[in-house]
């Protein structure tokens, strides 16, 4: 479509990718060697943790903190269940998401700021846990998967996030343009505002995925069977599990206190890569959608 | 010579119509309603009608009575906490950890997403940001542990302090420092994962603005300065407006942690107390009526931050 | 790809509504109150009380417990088994232990309760406080439970009779008793606030344990300078502390030469038996004064207001040789024990020191709270609480309580035998086979959960392996029971010391308030007094401080103790 046109790189260019190549470098290594130390922490034997001998490699590795998390049955139930209301309230949340945000972004919506501020009002007013709690039990979903998808399903932040992207990715002209041309404001969602949206859907996605994946409150207060707990809660479990055993015995101060007080501090570590590693290899699929190269303009033609 | 284009944000056109018009728009946009039809019923649902539980605040609440039968009290925990002798103190210490926070953590993703977005070597790019998100996954009780560890006077600082002939220093015995301590370490945990906002952002400025810029010769600093930092400030205003709106809300957990009685005059949180309190006897009359105190300040934040940026840029929550 | 967003549409559509159809949501809180359980013979359905099965038409009841294990309730091995003994089915339901009392809020806010809540720590629960008891019994929520022991219980009974002591414990102002209790004594826990000295480094010396704070000083002294263990590096820490652990503050045992002080609630009697404030006395002041000495000399670590127990015990583990001299807790936390290193074995306990006045405390935490109250409650949902009695009190004779903690005879544990000695070095009477670990990580026992009787005669019973603590991996019980006899001398009559207060149900909000803040204030106070950041030897630091104190309420802190006390133990 153009030809191409050499631009000449200056040298302030060169450097300036330098200098952003040490800046990025330094992050890296800010974060990773901490995190190269939690992983570390997780393949080192206990006693080795308790008393801090590691550093940047596993000190006498071994597979037994893992071990202790996968030999609970109920592991691979909760792992199911944490997929499960993920992907299902992922798409809940990010529909009612997208359905507020949008119409909140048109400029020919009556009544756009007292709708904001009916939204924007929930963020900072809140009747508390006991009647939320009423609530959802009366919609009979104690006990039930709906009850850690729907009660938490939206959140303003993100309505507001999205409807920001809206706004500033998708001029006006398109949407006049669209109107004259007959389309209705749902068509126009579909052929306009989704297709240049990817990035900011990722984002949505990205953020409530996580966002359910790692939340325990909800399960821990609305959930009754066993069988439905989900990844966060189970490991919650364990853990806690592992800290009153060796307090237990600490209290006794039997012989098996010290094996029981390394065993808890090196579960924490395990806990945490063993929950994140979905998260962390679900990243790459979402990074993608961060790409140059939305040709608005190509939609104009 | 770069002309300063940007895309142009949609203008509250609505606002000039007068009623016959805004009838008209109405009925033209009908689609539009019915799209917010579901987030506004389960916004109602879930967080108008629980509303009610806002009375605990004004009652001496008993979960044997429930909310509606327990006494009526007016303003007696309001009072209680506004005239206690922590009260400045508590909120002192909330506002500016939450100020020094808010200030600091702001250019950082911007700072990491510009910077990841003009690395040219993709792959790395990629690598450090997956590398920084991952931070965000740690438990505030092991981020804290690694803090307390490398601070140490045995620890990782230190060690490379001694390293270089210095002397070894406390840092978590400096009250002054706790603030920082806080503040960095939580930026170190969650940088990366608020990049991706800024990611995203970036990905929606339209391309024929850096055709424009390449063709008149513009360098990269030039660039970001001129399309980049204007294209995600709306993103960035927003933020910060929302922000604001959460500035008393210092969680408890990592505060927390992360006190010790050197510290205390600094660390003091409204989170904390309440949460100290809690642990003698659960108040849930008090706790609430703190917590509606809290949100009418956020309140009036919010409207006076949303209020400086409608009138000072084109960006605004409403 | 329109026709599926339209039908995505509608699916939600549809769900919204549907939810939204479902019966108006409401705070459905009963408003009758109930009657009282009416004491009428209910026996004509049961066996012979104390016989087994309870029933023999299979009954069936409720309870509310937190769980912990991965394997559910319903399979631990003692419930399936007393199930079949009682002929009574339980309908468990289990909560996560996380967030136990807000979830318990919730059922009784909600009005869905079950027949009873079973609230035992074992698997992370949290007992009932006498105040919450008091409010939901006076409300009715939990029932009055005195006549069904009366009438329906056999081992919890003649408990009761022997020790009339813990029923007046037990019972509230209103003169009801609304829960079940447990009695844990865990003998060592009665002066768990300790320290530890190393006690090689002593030999190495040639140093007498110390007996009074200037003989710590002086081996204090010793230990930073003549380099006892034996290393040839000045690495020594004389004494240190932590912010996070179980009694590891460095002035809970100290201050004891000079003031009783349980770094609780710090609460004394005067010589007019009226209440008073430890840290706002003279005492206190001249402790603060001999810890600053301390400091002042280099023989407290700087570290010990900021460190977390876990860097303590690794900065001590670090080396060859242990480097830190003397520490505090309610176990030895400056090692890490047996799975680390053997450097644990080289400690041991410290017994209260006598200070320059001639003065010598030890704080007591066991004798004044005899029972664990809030263990297990029957609710008004309960149609036959007698069946729940009946149910419940098999846990209160010997065998219920074996098996609850020790699992089946013969299998996880036996009789002792000829030779075996106890703690206390007489014949044993009780010999574990399977680890207690094991027991609770395989679903087997089901240990504290339920309320039952593990008093000190039958903890001590237990088989030790060696008299001497330090054999083998080193019994950290034994080592336990050991110092705690040291530090037994020490303790004052219960008679002089004040118990724990409860405060009455309308200054709860006050009493909660005060104690959180002044608890914070001298926590900081001690902090800056000892470091210097206030000088403890100026007048004026030392009023303004005071002043402090009793801006934040300290008066009528001491009036709502003093109120809580005179209406449950009566004027003296």
């Amino acid at each position: 479509m153009t030809r191409k046109i050499h631009i000449r790189i200056t040298i302030g260019d060169k450097i300036f990718d330098l200098i952003n190549m040490i800046f990025l470098t330094f992050c890296l290594l800010v974060v990773f060697l901490p995190l190269l130390n939690i992983v570390s922490q997780s393949f080192s034997d206990p006693p080795s943790v308790l008393a801090g001998k590691v550093i940047f490699l596993p000190v006498k590795p071994t597979l037994a903190s893992y071990e202790r998390i996968i030999s609970n049955s109920v592991i691979i139930s909760g792992f199911a269940n944490s997929v499960l209301i993920s992907v299902l309230g992922t798409l809940l949340s990010v529909s009612l998401t997208i359905m507020a945000a949008y119409p909140l972004a048109r400029n020919t919506l009556v009544g756009r700021n007292a709708i904001m501020w009916y939204f924007v009002f929930t963020m900072l007013f809140n009747g508390g846990l006991i009647p939320t709690y009423l609530v959802v039990r009366s919609l009979g979903m104690i006990d039930k998967y709906a009850a850690l998808i729907i009660p938490n399903a939206l959140s303003v932040w993100n309505i507001v996030i999205a409807r920001t992207f809206f706004i500033n990715t998708i001029p006006n002209e398109l949407y006049e343009a669209a109107t004259i041309d007959g389309s209705s404001d749902i068509r126009t969602f579909i052929q306009i505002a989704l297709p240049v949206s990817k990035p900011i859907l990722a984002v949505m996605t990205l953020f409530y995925a996580v966002g359910i994946w790692n939340s325990y409150f909800d399960s821990m207060i609305y959930l009754k069977s066993q069988e439905k707990y989900p990844l966060q809660l189970v490991l919650r479990n364990i853990l806690i599990s592992s800290q009153l055993q060796s307090q237990i015995i600490e209290s006794s101060g039997g012989a098996d206190q010290s094996q029981s007080l390394a065993i808890a501090e090196a579960l924490k570590y395990a806990v945490i890569v063993f929950s994140s590693l979905p998260l962390m290899i679900l990243y790459p699929f979402i990074q993608k959608y961060f790409v140059q190269g939305i040709m608005i303009g190509a939609i104009k033609g | 010579m770069l002309s300063k284009r940007t895309v142009k944000k949609s203008i509250p056109a609505i606002n000039n119509y007068n009623g016959k018009k805004k009838l008209i728009a109405i009925f033209r946009h009908w689609q539009l309603y019915i799209l917010l039809l579901f987030p506004v019923v389960w916004t109602f649902l879930f967080r108008y009608y629980p509303m009610y539980g806002v009375q605990i605040a004004f009652k001496d609440f008993n979960p044997g009575l429930g909310i509606l039968q327990s006494k009526w009290v007016g303003l007696k925990y309001f009072r209680m906490f506004l005239t206690s002798p922590q009260f400045g103190q508590l909120l002192l210490n909330t506002f500016s950890i939450s100020i020094y926070s808010i200030l600091a953590s702001a250019p950082v993703p911007i700072i990491l997403a510009i910077a990841l977005n003009e690395c040219k070597v993709r792959v790395f790019a990629k690598t450090v940001q997956l590398v920084t998100y991952a931070p965000y996954f740690i438990s505030t009780v092991i981020l804290v542990a690694m803090v307390n560890q490398i601070l140490s006077p045995y620890g990782l600082l230190n060690n490379v302090i001694k390293l270089f002939g210095g002397e070894a220093v406390n840092l978590l015995a400096k009250p002054k420092l706790f603030r920082s301590i806080y503040v960095w370490s939580g930026i170190w945990q969650g940088a990366g994962y608020s990049s991706v906002i800024y990611l995203a952002a970036l990905s929606g400025i339209d391309k024929e603005l850096y055709e424009a810029a390449r063709i008149d010769g513009a360098t990269t600093l030039q660039k970001i300065i001129y399309i980049d930092l204007p294209g995600i400030m709306p993103t960035f205003i927003i933020l910060l407006i929302l922000n604001s709106a959460s500035i008393l809300n210092v969680g408890y957990e990592k505060i927390f942690l992360m006190q010790n009685p050197l510290n205390l005059n600094v660390s003091e949180v409204i989170s904390t107390y309440v949460y100290k309190i809690g642990l003698v006897s659960a108040q849930y009359s008090y706790s609430s009526a703190i917590g509606l105190f809290n949100s009418i300040v956020s309140m009036v934040l919010l409207t006076v931050v949303n209020y400086i940026a409608r009138k000072t840029s084109e960006t605004s929550l409403w | 790809m329109k026709k599926t967003i339209l039908s995505v549409l509608a699916a939600l559509l549809t769900l919204t509504l549907l939810l939204a159809g479902c019966s108006t949501p409401g705070d459905s809180q009963q408003k009758e109150t109930t009657s009282a359980v009416t004491q009428e013979s209910q026996g004509s359905e049961y066996n012979e009380l104390g016989t087994f099965p309870i029933t023999n038409t299979r009954k069936e009841f409720s309870i509310l417990a937190p769980w912990l294990i991965n394997e559910p309730i319903t399979e631990n091995e003692t419930v399936i088994e007393y199930e079949k003994m009682t002929n009574v089915h339980i309908n468990w339901q289990t909560t996560p232990a996380d967030g136990w009392m807000d979830k318990v809020s919730l059922i009784i806010a909600s009005g869905d309760l079950p027949d009873a809540i079973a609230c035992g720590t074992q698997f992370g629960g949290s007992m009932f406080t006498q105040s919450q008891l008091d409010q939901y019994g006076s409300q009715g929520i939990f029932i009055p439970v005195q006549d069904l022991i009366r009438d329906h219980s056999i081992h919890l009974k003649s408990f009761l009779e022997k020790r009339p002591d813990i029923e007046s414990f037990v019972t509230s102002l209103d003169g009801n008793i609304y829960s079940f209790f447990g009695v844990n004594e865990c003998y060592h826990c009665n002066h768990q606030q300790k320290a530890w000295i190393n006690s090689t480094w002593l030999k190495n010396l040639n140093l007498e344990m110390p007996k009074t704070t200037e003989d710590l000083k002086n081996v204090l002294m010793a230990f930073k300078t003549q380099d006892p263990n034996r290393n040839g590096e000045n690495d020594e820490i004389p004494m240190a502390a932590s912010v996070d652990g179980w009694r590891t503050n460095i002035d809970g045992f100290l201050m004891c030469a000079f003031i009783y002080t349980d770094s609780d609630q710090n609460l004394v009697f005067d010589k007019n038996k009226k209440i008073q404030y430890g840290p706002a006395q003279n005492e206190w002041r001249e402790g603060l004064k001999y810890l600053r000495d301390l400091y002042v000399n280099e023989l407290i670590a700087p570290e010990s207001f900021t460190q977390s127990t876990s860097v303590l015990a690794q900065i001590n583990e670090a080396g060859e040789e242990p480097v830190i001299g003397v520490g505090f807790g309610g176990v030895n936390f400056l090692c890490s024990g047996a799975a680390v290193s053997d450097k644990f074995k080289q400690y041991d306990a410290l017994p209260p020191l006598t200070g320059p006045n001639g003065y010598a405390s030890v704080a007591s935490y066991n004798n004044l709270t005899p029972a664990d109250v809030g263990i297990f409650v029957i609710t008004k949902a309960a149609k036959e609480p007698a069946l729940i009695m009946r149910w419940l009190d098999y846990w209160y004779s010997e065998d219920g309580r074996n098996w609850l903690d020790m699992g089946k005879k013969g299998r996880d544990w036996r009789e002792g035998e000829e030779g075996e000695l106890d703690f206390n070095g007489n014949p044993a009477r009780y010999v574990e086979i399977t680890p207690h670990s094991d027991l609770l990580e395989n679903n087997i026992i089901l240990g504290q959960a339920l309320p039952t009787i593990t008093d000190a005669a039958y903890r001590e019973g237990k088989k030790v392996n060696s008299q001497n603590w330090r054999d083998g991996d080193g019994d950290g019980e034994l080592m336990l029971f050991q110092a705690t006899k040291l530090y037994e001398p020490f303790a004052f009559p219960n008679s002089e010391l004040v118990p724990t207060i409860v405060a009455l149900p309308d200054k709860i909000t006050d009493f909660s308030l005060i104690k959180t803040s002044i608890t914070e204030y001298v926590k900081q106070h001690v902090a800056r007094f000892v470091t210097g950041d206030l000088d403890i030897f100026s007048d004026a630091d030392w009023d303004a401080y005071i002043k402090g104190l009793n801006n934040l309420g300290l008066q009528k802190y001491l009036d709502i103790c003093q109120e809580g006390y005179e209406a449950k133990y009566g004027k003296k």
